[in-house]
């Protein structure tokens, strides 16, 4: 009713003013004024700010640790499909922990690992060349980077991303971590026909194999050293993998063929033989071993031999290399002896051949000695000359040409 | 007038109780130490009102977050039964909430607050605030397709609005203050304190005042640095570093500006056809309506559960170029339907999250199809997304300077605002060309409130003085005295004359003032005036032809004509004003 009396309001608090009365009872009750005046709500806003402070940073806790939790937990079962092989299961899970923890690197990492193992490798790119604008000097991303690359193609890019790795910081194993870049370094370069930068590579990796537990890097070292066509430097880094008490296995074969490259033939026949007795099947040992055995079987020069084995040796080997030539010339419809023969390498070898081949008996060569080399010559010429015509030797024909390739070698 | 003082002042009665002796000694100490300046009070209310505010959408994100946890789950793609289940029970709890406890909290919360700015003296009521905490954080986090800004917007105002009554702040200064917690409130939610008090000054206050800009922006940085503090300073989106390189470009980002134009108005039609058809239906209705719209929600979410909730994860993935065009796209397209459903069916809560997903799934596609035929860097596609963003904006809010500091604000990148400016305005031209009242503007006029257009506020051509004033019109007498004056007074016919004194500037006076002054000069009598002084009555305000009229209007006081002058020589007339010239150019306009 009093409203209806009086429809003033109070200026200050909005309140219907009595009727009748002309300033309003609550605004001018100083206890009313005291608590209503500026100061005291400025002070009590001052009081609730500070309250409502401590209340947001205590929820906002709990908030972060939720969401900590939550990207933990996405990235687990992320990683788990990632091991399982199930990549796409793998990018939803990293995707929704990314969610949570967005500047989480190791999410985006994995993310990006989970994307270029689904081939996705344009997307893995971007993600890790954000990571790497961040941590240029991280790494596991330049490995990254330089993996992706290589699938890509852009090789320039991909040798500057591998640097990355290798001189980058590795967050833990760093020594192991950066000799396995370099590695891969190598394999690539080998891969794409740079040998020259591969060795210069290999040579900077096989100098920072650590002595303690390098056998296995030494050997895989080796290997690329073989592939790159260095057997003295594949040879000696075989040797150091082998100087630990279990070696690894690739070590004897690897050594064994190196040593078979470098015409060391002996060597080789150990090391292939002791390969071959641990198991070693491999067709490539079991011809090298077979190879080394005959040079090291038909060698007039091999060491500790009597007068008589190296006269029965010449005579076996030129009787081998003049049967290959006659075998050659038949199947090329040249007769070696004719008058008329058409002039050849073939048949200028036959003629030698024809009137060395009397001169070859024990006791001609007992009193010439020198007539042994005079013949191993000729054997070594006219097994090139064959392989040039005929193709490649087989057998004691390959060793006699090997045994060609190597004068002088200790066998 | 300070109205503290004026608190300090009121005088006791005189049968006071000697308690409040206490009080008027409370009084006298605190009008000597402690009583602030208004303008002094405004700022420090600003800072704290943008703590206030930030710290409220710190809560309402959490909020927000905790409810999607609650409901839908931690996963990115949640299961069916959730999908459908979260938003269709969430929508029937927001609408017993909406209709039985806050019955103000409907609807994006900005027109309301351009409500409380023009029509209520700046008052929200902070019941408001709970209520669209509640209600908002309940429908967004059960995936209803809306987004958490402009409720936060509506919660600074109330914050704002309630710290003004209660600090009894004049009503001119309470009417200012609302757009101080609006601006707040958006910037915490944002994360962009630019953006947010050019929004607030392009489509709440629509001037640029300067007696509120600087509270507003002061209250945005408050804001800003208490969200940052609490949830990080990292940006909303993480933008992968992209550059501008080709003016070739630009042709695909005008052709982007074109979907979005069409995109943003077909957007801004939906809304206009189906809110008024269902807030026809029968009051009942509507307490299944969000109901019904999170059950659609839900069904369109089990194939594409990205377009529930802000989406704003999904934007980032947009950025990041995850999806293909033909995905994105369809996001585009499911996004307006879903957002288009939310919203007309009353559910409270924000536009402007699934504005900037909708921009980016669109320009997204636009620069996935661009990539396929004209092979650009795949990054393009993330620019195309970045822009889009600001061109759908631009289209759908009609804010185009907010949509493009936003756009530069989020991605920190400058080499974007080219292809960002062409794209925004060929959106907002076709937007405006096709759909002549914006969004804000006709959901308020369906609301029944006639608030000012600040978009017809903005194009309104403003008057000036040269277009009200009379060239060559005027009299000026040269230089000499009264008796010089008067022989050149009485060679024209008119009465009124301008003289123009260096020192005193322009003055007035009639032929009359001028022959009395003549006569008592040679007669040697005192007149007041001794010779050489300034004749007549001055000096007068002098106006410039590039003035706004109403300017000129409150210059001109009580004189019946004042001169316009050019700026460069103020000796030189340039015509003459008077009250009838305003009134008849006004009546003309």
């Amino acid at each position: 009713m009093a409203r209806e009396d009086n429809p003033r309001t109070c200026p200050q608090c909005g309140n219907p003013l009595p009727a009748g009365a002309s300033e309003c009872p609550r605004c001018n009750n100083g206890l009313f004024a005291f608590l209503h005046s500026r100061e005291i709500v400025l002070s009590l806003t001052a009081v609730i700010v500070i309250v409502l402070f401590f209340l947001t940073g205590f929820v906002t806790r709990g908030y972060h640790q939720k969401l900590g939790a939550l990207g933990r937990q996405w990235f687990e079962a992320g990683e788990q499909q990632l091991k399982s092989g199930n990549a796409a299961a793998a990018l939803a899970d990293f995707h929704t922990a990314l969610v949570y923890s967005p500047d989480d690197t190791q999410i985006q990492f994995q993310l990006a690992q989970a994307l270029a193992a689904e081939g996705r490798d344009g997307e893995a790119r971007a993600y890790l060349l954000e990571l790497q604008a961040r941590a240029p000097s991280d790494a596991p991303i330049n490995l990254a980077l330089a993996r992706i690359s290589v699938g890509s193609g852009s090789e320039a890019d991909a040798l500057r991303y591998y640097h990355g790795a290798i001189y980058g910081v590795w967050p833990n194993e760093a020594e192991a971590n950066r000799l396995n870049a370099r590695l891969e370094l190598c394999r690539f370069l080998i891969a794409r026909g740079d040998t020259s930068i591969a060795e210069a590579e290999l040579i900077a990796l096989a100098s920072e194999i650590p002595e303690r537990n390098g056998a296995s890097l030494h050997a895989q070292t080796g290997e690329l050293f073989l592939s790159t066509g260095n057997a003295t430097r594949a040879l000696s880094e075989f040797r150091s993998a082998l100087t630990v008490e279990h070696p690894p296995k690739d070590a004897l074969r690897g050594a064994g063929l190196a040593a078979y490259q470098l015409g060391e033939f002996q060597q080789a026949e150990r090391y292939l033989d002791r390969a071959r007795r641990l198991g070693n099947k491999d067709a490539d040992v079991s011809h090298a071993l077979d190879i080394s055995r005959m040079v090291t079987s038909a060698d007039p020069n091999a060491p500790g031999l009597s007068e008589t084995e190296r006269r029965d040796r010449a005579r076996s080997d030129f009787e081998q290399a003049f049967g290959r030539l006659q075998f050659c010339a038949k199947s090329r419809g040249i007769d070696l002896f004719a008058k008329d023969a058409p002039q050849s390498e073939l048949v200028t070898l036959g003629v030698q051949a024809k009137a060395l081949e009397p001169q070859l008996t024990d006791e001609n060569l007992r009193r010439h000695p020198d007539q042994i080399d005079v013949a191993m010559n000729l054997v070594f010429v006219t097994e090139d000359a064959v392989t040039t015509e005929c193709g490649a030797p087989q057998g004691m024909d390959e060793a006699l040409t090997l045994m060609g390739k190597f004068p002088g070698r200790k066998r | 007038m300070n109205a503290a003082n004026d608190a300090t002042a009121t005088p006791m009665p005189a049968d006071a109780p000697a308690a409040n002796r206490f009080v008027r000694l409370w009084n006298i100490w605190r009008r000597k130490t402690l009583t602030l300046r208004e303008g002094q009070l405004f700022l420090l209310l600003a800072v704290i009102i943008g703590i206030v505010s930030g710290l409220t959408v710190v809560c309402f994100r959490i909020a927000i977050e905790w409810t999607r946890f609650w409901l839908l789950g931690s996963s990115m793609e949640p299961s069916h039964l959730r999908v459908l289940l979260a938003p269709t029970l969430g929508g029937i709890g927001v609408a017993l909430l909406v209709m039985l406890v806050f019955k103000r909290s409907r609807g994006s919360g900005v027109n309301q607050t351009k409500a409380a700015v023009f029509i209520f003296d700046g008052h929200v009521p902070f019941r408001t605030v709970i209520g669209k905490f509640v209600t908002c954080a309940l429908a967004i986090g059960s995936g209803q397709s809306l987004g958490p800004e402009d409720p936060s917007l509506q919660m600074g105002a109330g914050i704002a609005s309630a710290l003004g009554r209660g600090l009894k702040l004049s009503r001119e200064k309470q009417r200012l203050i609302a757009p101080i917690g609006a601006a707040a409130g958006l910037a915490a939610a944002f994360n962009a304190p630019i953006s947010a008090v050019i929004f607030v000054i392009e489509e709440i206050i629509g001037t640029w005042s300067g007696g509120v800009l600087g509270a507003v922006i002061l209250a945005a940085i408050s804001s800003v640095v208490v969200m940052r503090n609490f949830l990080g300073s990292a940006p909303m989106f993480r933008v992968p570093a992209m550059e501008f390189r080709s003016p070739v470009e630009l042709i695909g980002y005008a052709v982007l500006g074109v979907v979005s134009g069409v995109a943003s108005l077909a957007f801004l039609k939906f809304i206009a056809y189906f809110r008024p058809l269902l807030k026809q239906l029968p009051r009942w209705t509507q307490y299944i309506q969000p109901a019904a719209a999170g059950l659609l929600i839900g069904i369109i979410g089990i194939w594409l559960p990205q377009v529930m909730g802000s989406g704003y994860p999904i934007i980032d993935q947009a950025l990041h170029d995850q999806f293909l065009w033909k995905m994105l796209l369809l996001l585009g397209l499911f996004k307006i339907l879903a957002t288009g459903i939310s919203f007309v069916s009353g559910t409270p809560g924000g536009m402007f999250a699934p504005t900037l997903f909708i921009g980016a799934m669109l320009g997204g596609a636009v620069g996935g199809v661009e990539h396929l035929f004209v092979h650009h860097p795949a990054q393009s596609v993330a620019a195309f997304a970045l822009v889009g963003m600001g061109t759908f904006f631009a289209g759908f809010l009609r804010v185009p300077i907010t949509s493009v500091f936003m756009v530069l604000e989020v991605s920190g990148n400058y080499s974007i605002i080219v292809p960002a400016i062409i794209a925004n305005m060929i959106a907002y031209f076709i937007s405006r060309r096709y759909q002549p009242v914006a969004l804000f503007d006709f959901l308020a006029r369906q609301d029944g409130f006639f608030l000012p257009s600040i978009e017809e506020m903005r194009e309104h051509t403003a008057l000036r003085v040269e277009d009200a004033m009379r060239p060559g019109a005027g009299i000026v007498l040269g230089d000499g005295d009264s008796a010089e004056l008067l022989r050149e007074a009485e060679a024209s016919k008119s009465s009124q004359f301008l003289v123009w004194r260096h020192a005193d500037g322009w003055r007035a006076i009639s032929q009359e003032e001028l022959r009395q002054q003549a006569a008592a000069e040679s007669a040697g009598a005192s007149t007041g005036v001794s010779k050489g002084e300034a004749p007549g009555r001055g000096p007068l305000p002098q106006l410039y032809p590039d003035q706004p009229l109403d300017e000129a209007l409150r210059l001109m006081g009580n004189w019946p004509v004042v001169p316009v002058v050019n700026r460069a020589n103020l000796e030189k007339l340039e015509g003459i004003l008077s009250l009838d010239d305003i009134l008849e150019t006004y009546r003309k306009s």
